[in-house]
């Protein structure tokens, strides 16, 4: 017990001898972790923040009864009540109601389903005359009120589906946030129905059912509508995000891995650094075990301090990422309001349970080292250091990059097995990079030599004789500039696929809509907008969402006209699967994702939900979509004419004669639609094409920003090492000064050494680069999002990467060369 | 004379937030003012069945069904099942919409289960549009989502009431034995001294009842006698008026006696309280304030702290009556959004002997 105690005083010493190398440890393990947690954090913040808005629609409720396609009638809500003897039923009709110019939720529903409820809302009973009987009587939340300053009686003029209503809040109401209706206006069911001129309509019908309830009641719908358990929404946001939630955990957990390099260089440092003290303590009679173990204690320290250090630096990075995840869920899945990061204790702990085996593997190594330390040895050469040689990591690095596609191969399907795979082909990589290292700078000293003038030479001898320090972070540095090789290839395939994509989906000039969610337009505007003089022709969409196979999921009808504006991209099926869908009327295209994830193929029957009774469809082709990675269909227009009652439109795509003035047709187009009432949007081709691609940067955002972070950590970890080298050479580099080197030569060549490296580390990521960017695009993308992309190589990104691990190692090398230049050359030579 | 629901949901008593119900809705209603509505200012005359159809230009009106009900086996049961409509505006604004409606339906269901001492109530509360309440032709009907008192075409008798709820349900045929009696004067029962602080009072005092009950799972096969009391009105009591306590009694002599008493702020009795005795050979003798004399006996505490007196001394003397009237079972409180108590009670000579009648009481304001 003793003995322990003496050697972990002899430990704190040590760390107190070098605070900057401590510092830097700490730091690279709290970045490592902090990177954990706050991906881990945002991201459970946004899934938080889903079941709460969840929360706040279902309430109490358990289910809810959709129309599979636009309303459901009113009588619906008769027959639960009146002839099934219902008792838990809310009828709900939403409306978006614009006041001075934001625009908030109208919930129109009956006061007496709620009213004798428990569970009531608290503005469910208030005003309760008032609202039946009084014009566009609203109560209104306290909240909402505040912020539009509004006040109990005094009329409001706002916006309701795109026509001007007087609201008259006849109530203002308490509520707490995440309560049932708590934050939206509450009208009477036929206030809002009235101003939303939704007469007879529903949006849905709110149940509280058990299951066995909710089967017999599923059963007894009729065909227009489906039940759907809240519950099972939750769900599917779960499956929605995950691979968006598994690929970020991927990207933080690559950050610890090029920490751990980090944590083995400053171990191994520390070792060799006490070699000596070492070998008189094995003298003295302490045993090796004992050093095996001091060793994994002063890890565990380290990573415990680091690790907290890490959680803490993690909560504030995770407000920070939070902002990203919850703006790129938004735009891909479902519109989520997280506003701070979700802690729990368990994945706090996580983080931290993660960080700390990562640390004590690393530390594994240089541990063995240290208890192989012979007794009375006084070297303390860095070649001393019993590292693994270079050679004996090829074998299993050889391994590890071969069971990579093994994995893959096998698993199917599998999003983890990719990752999996992705880690195995890293590891190995990076074991095999010593050897590499080695092997290409002795080719290149002995090129060297004979090109080069002395002061190369001079620099390649030092980056050689320094490689068993510096070896490890400059793997890690490899790594960390891969992952961003990798991960920018992957980024620049797939936005020039999308770009690619959009223009050939593209094909109108102008694209005219309603500005109201899944707001339709008459289809009589068809004739008139053709006949407007510049435009050639107008072609129509009508997209509606549809359960296909009991998935909701929008479906774009198609006529020929239609077919002309918009083509598609048959990845599997004939070329003109459009056409022949066309022709044969009872044929369906669906997206490559859907295709992917069902596992669809041609010739597949599915089933379409549509107000008249189910249609089987035969599968005709799969096209390429990068709309939704949950995936969309196309069917004939035919199938909507005959199974849908109305035939509004969703969309116009205009094509204009060549002489026509876009700009001019835009605003007539407008006016035309103001002058009944509409709010008309017309945009240009170009202007939704930037705004696509807008949306496509923001989404990878969050990914540049975790990649940055990941060649931060290497960044420290750089520095760590050539502290460290530059330590243990001091002796060797004031020898130089002594015999004429100037400290500004000095510092010259150091810069230099460190460039040198950071170009061989360059070197050493492009090819892991190119390797991961495959992996990303043709598996992992896939298995995520069932897209396949163009792979698409960028010289831009290989300079780029050449030049941000010179730029990292000259950067990191700076602050110890000019220690090494100004330090007294006395103290330096004469150090023991 | 069961106005008292209606009063407190209006606000005249202002009592508070309910916790078991959650919504206050005496407050969600607010006080619905009077202008504009109809109101009870002098006799009218009655049609049948015409007058047991809605009378929309009224304020509020009730379809009031109490009864003792027994299976084949002796099991003694009350039940209750009310009918209220509210309307909430002489007129409303437009509406483009089928919910659109200035008239609110509540209704109030109770079983007494004499013999397990269990007293189950439900309350519900519904628009009168869209089906889903409301009172109808042809036939007549008055219902509440799937509680429903259904007659023929033109509302003759038999009628049929049919509720179901989670604890109890019934199935019900009732026939009249006795032609309707307009309470008050011809019809009109004041109520305070205001003119047209009155209402429209008759009541078909025995029903014959058959049908079935369910009680958890259990279904019985039951007959008794019921009480049905019909009234429509606009204006409240008067201020100093709190509560009162209201009989409806059918005594094995083959007469019936309906009689209240307003409570006044102070305690005493208010003049305007009455009464009346169908005697078996159906005639009417009315009763004022100073006609008869009533005595609690015996108090219970519901949960809530009201202390109800669940037996009564009852006296007419004019008629030669002293009863004791007590209750089946205590705890027959409606805990409602307005709490009451509404129960089965019997009936006998006070100075001791056999039951000679069974009835209802009706308690507010305690």
């Amino acid at each position: 017990m003793r003995r322990n105690r003496a050697l972990l005083r002899a430990s704190l010493r040590f760390y107190r001898q070098h605070p900057l190398q401590l510092a830097l440890t700490l730091l690279g393990i709290a970045l490592g972790a902090a990177v954990i947690v706050a991906v881990a954090l945002a991201t459970r913040a946004a899934a938080v923040s889903f079941d709460r808005s969840l929360d706040v629609l279902a309430g109490p409720m358990t289910h809810e009864i959709r129309a599979h396609e636009g309303a459901v009638d009113e009588n619906l809500y008769r027959w639960l009540r009146v002839d099934r003897g219902l008792r838990d039923v809310v009828p709900v009709v939403r409306l978006r109601v614009t006041v001075d110019g934001s625009s908030v939720d109208l919930v129109g529903t009956d006061p007496f389903a709620l009213i004798a409820r428990d569970d009531a809302p608290p503005a469910a009973g208030n005003a309760l005359a008032a609202l039946l009987t009084e014009a566009g009587a609203v109560q209104i939340p306290v909240a909402i009120a505040e912020r539009f300053d509004l006040v109990e009686g005094e009329p409001i003029e706002a916006s309701v589906a795109g026509r001007g209503a007087a609201l008259n809040p006849v109530a203002i109401f308490e509520s707490t946030d995440g309560e049932w209706f708590g934050n939206t206006l509450l009208a009477d069911i036929s206030t809002a129905q009235h101003l939303g001129g939704r007469h007879g309509e529903l949006d849905s019908i709110q149940l509280r059912l058990s299951a066995p309830g909710a089967a017999d009641l599923a059963a007894r719908l009729p065909d227009a509508v489906e039940l759907r358990a809240f519950d099972d929404q939750r769900q599917t946001f779960d499956d929605m995000t995950r691979a968006f939630r598994t690929n970020l955990t991927a990207m933080s957990l690559l950050a610890v891995l090029v920490g751990a390099f980090l944590v083995y260089n400053a171990m191994a440092f520390a070792v060799v650094q006490r070699t000596p003290s070492f070998a008189v303590l094995r003298m003295l009679g302490t045993l090796p075990t004992d050093l095996f173990r001091l060793l994994l204690i002063e890890a565990l320290g380290l990573g415990l301090i680091g690790g907290v250090l890490g959680l803490m630096l993690g909560t504030v990075l995770g407000q920070g990422l939070l902002v990203l995840v919850t703006r790129t869920v938004s735009d891909l899945f479902v519109s989520v309001d997280a506003l701070r990061p979700d802690f729990s204790l368990g994945q706090l702990l996580l983080a931290l349970s993660v960080t700390l085996a990562a640390v004590l593997l690393a530390t594994l190594a240089p541990a063995r080292a240290a208890a192989r330390t012979a007794p009375a040895a006084l070297e303390r050469e860095s070649r001393a250091q019993s590292s693994p040689s270079a050679r004996r990591l090829l074998l299993p690095g050889l391994l590890l990059v071969l069971a990579c596609p093994i994995v893959i191969v096998v698993s199917g399907q599998s999003l983890l097995a990719a990752f999996v795979g992705l880690f195995l082909l890293v590891a190995g990589y990076a074991l095999l990079c010593p050897l590499a290292l080695r092997l290409s700078l002795a080719a290149l000293v002995h090129g060297g030599a004979r090109v080069g003038g002395t002061a190369l030479q001079l620099s390649l001898r030092g980056v050689q004789s320094a490689l068993p320090r510096t070896g490890p972070a400059l793997v890690a540095l490899a790594v960390a500039v891969s992952a961003t090789v990798g991960v920018a290839i992957m980024i620049g395939s797939f936005r020039i696929s999308v770009a690619d994509w959009l223009g050939d989906t593209l094909q109108g000039d102008l694209y005219v809509y309603l500005d109201a969610e899944g707001a339709r337009l008459d289809p009589a505007w068809q004739a008139s907008l053709e006949g407007l003089p510049g435009v050639s022709s107008a072609a129509a969409a009508r997209v509606r969402t549809l359960s296909i196979d009991g998935e909701s999921m929008r479906v774009l009808a198609l006529d020929r006209l239609a077919a002309e504006v918009r083509s598609f991209d048959i990845v599997a099926g004939p070329e003109d699967a459009g056409q022949r869908m066309l022709e044969d009327g009872r044929g369906i295209l669906v997206s490559e994702p859907l295709a992917r994830r069902r596992g669809l193929s041609l010739g597949d029957a599915l089933i379409l939900a549509t107000p008249r009774g189910a249609v089987e469809l035969t599968l005709r082709g799969v096209y390429r979509d990068y709309a939704s990675s949950y995936g969309g269909a196309v069917v004939a227009q035919d199938v909507f004419a005959r199974y849908f009652s109305d035939q509004d439109l969703s969309s116009l795509a205009l094509r204009l004669d060549a002489s026509a003035d876009a700009a001019a047709l835009q605003q007539q187009i407008r006016d035309l639609g103001a002058a009944e009432g509409l709010d008309l949007v017309v945009v240009s081709n170009r202007s939704i094409r930037e705004r696509s691609l807008e949306i496509f940067d923001r989404t990878f955002l969050i990914t540049d920003v975790l990649r940055a972070l990941v060649v931060v950590v290497a960044f420290v970890g750089i520095l760590s090492a050539l502290l460290a080298l530059f330590l243990e050479r001091r002796r060797e580099l004031a020898v130089l000064r002594a015999t004429g080197l100037t400290p500004r030569q000095l510092f010259a060549l150091v810069l230099r050494q460190a460039a040198l490296s950071g170009v061989l580390a360059g070197l050493l990521a492009l090819p892991l680069g190119a390797a991961m960017s495959v992996l990303l695009i043709d598996v992992i993308n896939r298995r995520s999002f069932g897209w396949t992309l163009q792979m698409h190589f960028d010289l831009q990104v290989v300079l780029h990467a050449l030049l941000l691990s010179v730029a990292a190692a000259a950067m990191a090398a700076v602050l110890p060369a000019r220690r090494l230049a100004v330090s007294d050359l006395r103290d330096a030579l004469y150090d023991p | 004379m069961r106005r008292v629901l209606i009063l407190l949901l209006l606000g005249v008593y202002g009592c508070s937030r309910d916790a078991a119900t959650g919504i206050d809705v005496a407050d969600a209603l607010g006080g619905v003012p009077e202008t504009g509505f109809a109101r009870a200012m002098e006799p009218r005359t009655f049609s049948f069945p015409e007058d047991h159809y809605s009378h929309p230009d009224y304020r509020n009106e009730w379809w009031y069904l109490t009864g003792q009900l027994e299976d084949k086996n002796g099991a003694r049961f009350g039940y209750q099942l009310t009918f209220f409509r509210i309307a909430l505006a002489p007129k409303a604004a437009v509406r483009d919409s089928a919910w659109a409606t200035r008239q609110l339906w509540m209704a109030h269901a109770a079983l007494s289960d004499i013999d397990a001492q269990e007293h189950r109530h439900e309350q519900r509360f519904a628009r009168a549009a869209l089906g889903l309440a409301g009172q109808s032709r042809s036939p007549f009907r008055v219902w509440l989502e799937d509680w429903t008192l259904v007659g023929g075409e033109d509302g003759e008798f038999p009628w049929t009431l049919e509720l179901e709820t989670d604890d109890f349900s019934l199935a019900l045929t009732l026939t009249p034995e006795r032609a309707p009696v307009l309470q008050g004067k011809d019809g009109l029962s004041q109520k305070s001294a205001e003119a047209g602080n009155a209402s429209y009072y008759y009541s078909i005092t025995r029903l014959e009842t058959a049908g079935e009950l369910r009680r958890g799972d259990l279904i019985h096969a039951v007959d008794g006698r019921s009480w049905l009391d019909r009234e429509w009105s606009t204006s409240a009591l008067g201020d100093d008026q709190i509560g009162w306590d209201w009989f409806s009694l059918q005594l094995s002599s083959g007469a019936d006696l309906m009689l209240y008493r307003l409570r006044e702020r102070a305690g005493g009795t208010d003049p305007h309280s009455a009464g009346s005795i169908l005697s078996a050979d159906d005639r009417r003798i009315g009763l004022g304030a100073g006609d008869f004399e009533l005595d609690a006996l015996r108090w219970w505490t519901s949960p809530d702290g009201a202390r109800y007196p669940v037996a009564w001394r009852l006296r007419v003397p004019g008629e030669d009556l002293d009863l004791r009237v007590e209750a089946l079972l205590d705890d027959q409180e409606m805990r409602t959004s307005v709490s009451y108590w509404e129960g089965a009670v019997d009936v006998w000579p006070f100075a001791g002997g056999e039951s000679i009648g069974r009835g209802y009481l009706e308690m507010t304001g305690y």
